[in-house]
């Protein structure tokens, strides 16, 4: 009996903690004293948990007399101890000044009673020891009554978590600072502060079999295009997956296409974001577990809007354009360089010709080997860097800087040039708001580079194209990917490649600032 | 059939590109080896009566409202007449519009862009895409053209004013010389490329949200701009590359790009301007294949017609490489026989249709 | 050497389309792919073996041929 172990430290705990004026009623029950009925329940519902170490067991007698003997059930460290003392302290209270009539003792008014007493927390009434495993691993303790099928579980939960601090992945200059947590409740009362109005709704879904993990749907309600809500929850109700460690699960399991290169799900770690998508009648999901909230439906635009461009004045919505041809470099650069290089020098002007022929004469590599090598190195170096432990980042950087920028050059082995073509990448790269974007132009990049070295621009052009097609044809819940340019909108030009002022009201008779 | 819809913009700028597709390289080099510096003159001719056989082919669709040309054929004709008929059509689309055209962007690469890369694999890669487009349907083909356009009209507007600084207006001296029958000649030498073709634009119009007068105006205004953009190149070419040069060069668009400079810096920038024809090209190629896929599934009745794109994608390759032996054959082909034969799919069969449909509703009466 | 890499990408196409097709019991359209991929694989196979494969023009060339005659002698 592997629970009787847990039983001693928490018999001991609540003997020095709690020396108050009822210390002799909850006499310490031994085994002995359990009757049957309640012993055995107990046992099977640890059994139910494997036994394991960290279920603490109470049971105790409650009334004046004694009458009513009840066995508590908690996980220890999931429950905040102190919460689970006061629904025992109130219990027995409760118990004494009432004391137990002879049919107060009967199955539904003892548990219609506790039901009750206990001032704490969230009761649920349950018949199933199943549930009641359930329960406690959700942070519940749960309470068995002697002689009573019924029983109660009590929301005590204290679960660890970290607080709200600066986001890390998306940060801006201006506009709030604070990020979501690990924590599902914490992440939606974010949410909750900036709108305030009960037309924020929210549902809650438990996904993956295994670790049952909180997911919560928000929305609001007027605002949402129902037709994604309920796509959304058909396709939630579909999945079928053990476990549920971070929003990229649900984000892959609930797309529309399995092969779409780009991602047809938003995610962020701002509230203020998840607000504004809100307020476009967004629905937001939050996967308890990650600070990473998921937006849809999601259009490819909406992937150069940072939170910051509605936060200047419209001047640096401006910058989109400059995230657009980011794109277009991050994504082409190399494949340019590859095409002029090897089929259309004619299209240099003749000084820079020669110098770039110059550069390249004693290159060992045609311009596509070189290209390759050196993406794939800056790939390796960017790896690294995330995978290695901070310490060590620092000797990456120096050793990309010196065997990208000048070893490589000095040794003759690639011009330097390809090294300023593979920086303008690299920085180009980093320049979009949401790192999403970033992984599809890391994956295109080199089979554009390929066609570039095989058929020119021509190649490109067909690469592009192919993209186009592609991009044209997914869709996120419904929505086009390439809206509002295709279908073309145009009420929604104003904030589409570039954000428009703010329409301004001051001083209209009956306006007001918006 | 699951085709999704295209919204009158999207056919406007589809129709602009069928329109343009082939002719914009061509023909400016036919019009200047017949009638010379009149070169525009059949063009402004040829956009009229485009635009004539525009109305006319989409009054045949408003026939029968919703159907596509092969419908309408079997309608006409019933099952067991109109089947030859469509089958002929679909030859007409699928083998000579789609390969020629292919052999066109293949002849164009390997003789004035990237001469050591062998013609196939060019139609490789361009029937790979063609292949991709057609089997994400003609709204991702529609929605792609729609995007598309702004940057290719930004192309078209750069490419004239780059080459603007070269024109010398004597060139088009004298003016009004041609006589009439050279006029004529080339007048159907540029429908035949532009006009007829369209009657294959039927098979996408059922397609379109809009219908009646306003598919006619986007039709129409599609047809327009297309046929706009090739008389500016016609004359652009004439004007600055000459009469002489412009015949004698295979694809004087392309020579004339070349003449680009700038400042002595933006200069050479010919294939740059070359995705203007690699995209209008490309979209009159998928229209036609798409046109003769579509066509073979619906005389097959067959729901989808993607099943087909793969195995028409795969003979397109072997056409595309057979129909023209060489060169010389391609211009003694689109010269002489090009003109009677489209013009047999393009007006013979469609003013049949006509006749069948009013002698129908003669006898119901 | 050609000729099997029509073969293989021919495999290639009906890997892609044949599990679908017979998923979802599209007989008709399986039929149809079936008999097209075949003619398509044919075509090709030969013109990889530099067989002479009659070209579609000529009989198109040698219809139009008087009407073209025809034509010509008019405007000239």
């Amino acid at each position: 009996m592997r629970f009787r172990k847990s039983k001693e430290p928490q018999k001991h705990k609540h003997a020095t903690d709690h020396r108050s004026q009822h210390e002799h009623e909850q006499v310490p029950v031994t085994q002995t004293q359990v009757t049957p009925g309640l012993q055995d329940r107990i046992e099977e519902t640890a059994k139910l948990l494997g036994g394991s170490t960290d279920l603490g067991i109470r049971t105790f007698r409650l009334g004046p007399a004694g009458e009513l003997l009840i066995g508590v059930l908690f996980l220890d460290g999931l429950v905040d101890q102190a919460r689970v003392q006061d629904v025992q302290e109130t219990l027995s209270l409760q118990a004494e000044k009432e004391g137990f009539a002879k049919q107060a003792l009967k199955e539904q008014a003892v548990i219609e009673w506790a039901q009750n007493a206990i001032t704490v927390g969230d009761v649920k009434r349950a018949t199933d020891l199943q549930a009641a495993a359930q329960s406690l691993v959700s942070g519940e303790t749960v309470i068995l009554f002697d002689g009573c099928q019924e029983l109660l579980s009590v929301t005590t939960s204290a679960p660890e978590h970290r607080a709200v601090s600066e986001p890390v992945t998306q940060t801006v200059i201006r506009g709030p600072q604070e990020a979501f947590t690990e924590t599902l409740r914490v992440n939606t009362s974010l949410v909750r502060r900036k709108i305030k109005d009960p037309n924020l709704w929210m549902e809650t879904k438990q996904i993956g079999k295994v670790t049952k993990t909180d997911v919560a749907i928000m929305y609001i309600n007027g605002l949402v295009k129902e037709s994604v809500l309920q796509e959304l929850h058909a396709r939630m109700d579909r999945i079928q997956i053990d476990g549920i460690l971070e929003s990229g699960y649900i984000e892959e399991l609930i797309r529309e296409q399995r092969y779409a290169v780009f991602p047809t799900v938003n995610n962020t770690e701002r509230p203020d974001v998840v607000a504004a998508a809100l307020l476009e009648g967004r629905v937001a999901v939050f996967i308890d577990g990650t600070p990473f909230v998921l937006l849809m439906p999601t259009v490819f635009i909406q992937f150069f809007q940072a939170a910051e461009d509605y936060y200047h004045l419209s001047d640096f919505g401006v910058l989109r354009l400059l995230r657009l041809t980011s794109f277009f470099l991050a994504l082409l650069a190399p494949s340019l360089y590859i095409a002029i290089t090897t089929f259309h020098q004619e299209m240099l002007p003749t000084s820079l010709l020669i110098s770039l022929a110059a550069q390249r004469e004693g290159i060992p590599f045609p311009a596509f080997a070189e290209a390759l090598m050196m993406e794939i190195t800056f790939e390796l170096l960017r790896e690294a860097g995330i995978r290695m432990p901070r310490a060590v980042g620092t000797a990456i950087s120096i050793v990309g800087a010196l065997v990208l920028g000048q070893a490589a050059v000095q040794a003759g082995l690639v011009s330097p040039a390809m090294v300023i073509i593979v920086s303008i990448t690299a920085i180009n790269s980093f320049v979009f708001p949401n790192y999403a974007i970033s992984i599809a132009t890391r994956v295109l990049r080199f089979p554009l580079m390929l066609l570039a070295a095989t058929f020119g621009i021509f190649g490109i052009i067909v690469g592009m194209l192919a993209l186009l097609f592609h991009l044209t044809s997914i869709r996120s819940f419904g929505v086009p990917y390439l809206t509002p340019f295709s279908p073309f909108v145009w009420g929604d030009q104003k904030d589409a490649l570039v954000r428009w002022p703010r329409e301004v009201r001051v001083g209209q008779k009956g306006g007001k600032a918006e | 059939m699951d085709n999704g819809k295209i919204s009158g913009h999207q056919l406007m700028i589809l129709t602009m590109l069928f329109t343009m597709g082939s002719s914009i390289l061509v023909v400016p080099s036919g019009l200047a080896g017949t009638v010379q510096q009149d070169a525009w003159l059949p063009v402004v001719v040829g956009i009229v009566v485009t635009l004539a056989l525009s109305w006319f082919y989409l009054y045949i669709g408003s026939l029968y409202p919703d159907r596509t040309l092969v419908e309408i054929i079997e309608k006409l004709f019933g099952r067991w007449v109109g089947a030859p008929i469509t089958l002929l059509f679909i030859v007409v689309a699928f083998c000579v519009g789609s390969g020629s055209c292919l052999y066109y962007l293949g002849d164009f690469m390997t003789t004035q862009i990237m001469p050591e890369t062998p013609i196939q694999y060019f139609h490789l890669l361009y029937i790979l895409l063609l292949i991709q487009g057609t089997r994400l349907g003609l709204e991702t083909l529609a929605r792609s053209a729609e995007i598309l356009f702004p940057f290719f009209l930004l192309l078209v507007i750069a490419f004239i004013i780059f080459v603007s600084p070269q024109i010398e207006t004597d060139r088009l001296q004298p003016m009004l010389e041609a006589e009439f029958k050279p006029i004529l000649q080339s007048t159907l030498s540029y429908v035949s490329f532009s006009g007829f073709p369209l009657i294959f634009m039927l098979m996408l119009t059922p397609a379109c949200t809009d219908r009646g007068k306003r598919l006619q105006k986007k039709f129409l205004l599609g047809n327009l701009i297309g046929g706009l953009l090739i008389l500016i190149t016609t004359i652009l070419c004439v004007l600055v590359l000459g009469v002489d040069a412009t015949s004698r060069s295979m694809y004087p668009n392309y020579a004339l790009a070349r003449k680009i400079n700038l400042f002595n810096f933006i200069n050479r920038i010919e294939v740059i301007m070359a995705i203007i024809w690699f995209v209008s090209l490309f979209f009159k190629i998928v229209v036609y294949f798409y046109a003769g896929v579509l066509a073979m599934a619906q005389l097959l009745r067959i729901e989808n017609y993607r099943v087909l794109t793969f195995p028409f994608g795969m003979m397109l390759y072997v056409l595309s490489l057979m129909v023209y032996p060489d060169s010389s054959f391609m211009r003694h082909w689109d010269s002489t026989i090009w003109v009677p034969l489209i013009a047999t799919f393009g007006l013979v069969f469609p003013l049949l249709f006509v006749a069948v449909a009013i002698g129908k509703k003669f006898l119901t009466r | 050497m050609a000729a099997f890499t029509v073969l293989a990408a021919a495999l290639a196409v009906a890997w892609i389309e044949v599990p679908s097709l017979r998923k979802r019991k599209r007989r008709k359209e399986l039929w149809v792919f079936a008999f097209f991929l075949c003619v398509a694989t044919g075509l090709n196979v030969l013109k990889a073996l530099d067989v002479e494969i009659p070209n579609l023009f000529q009989p198109i060339n040698a219809v139009y041929k008087p009407v073209s005659d025809l034509i010509e002698g008019m405007l000239k």
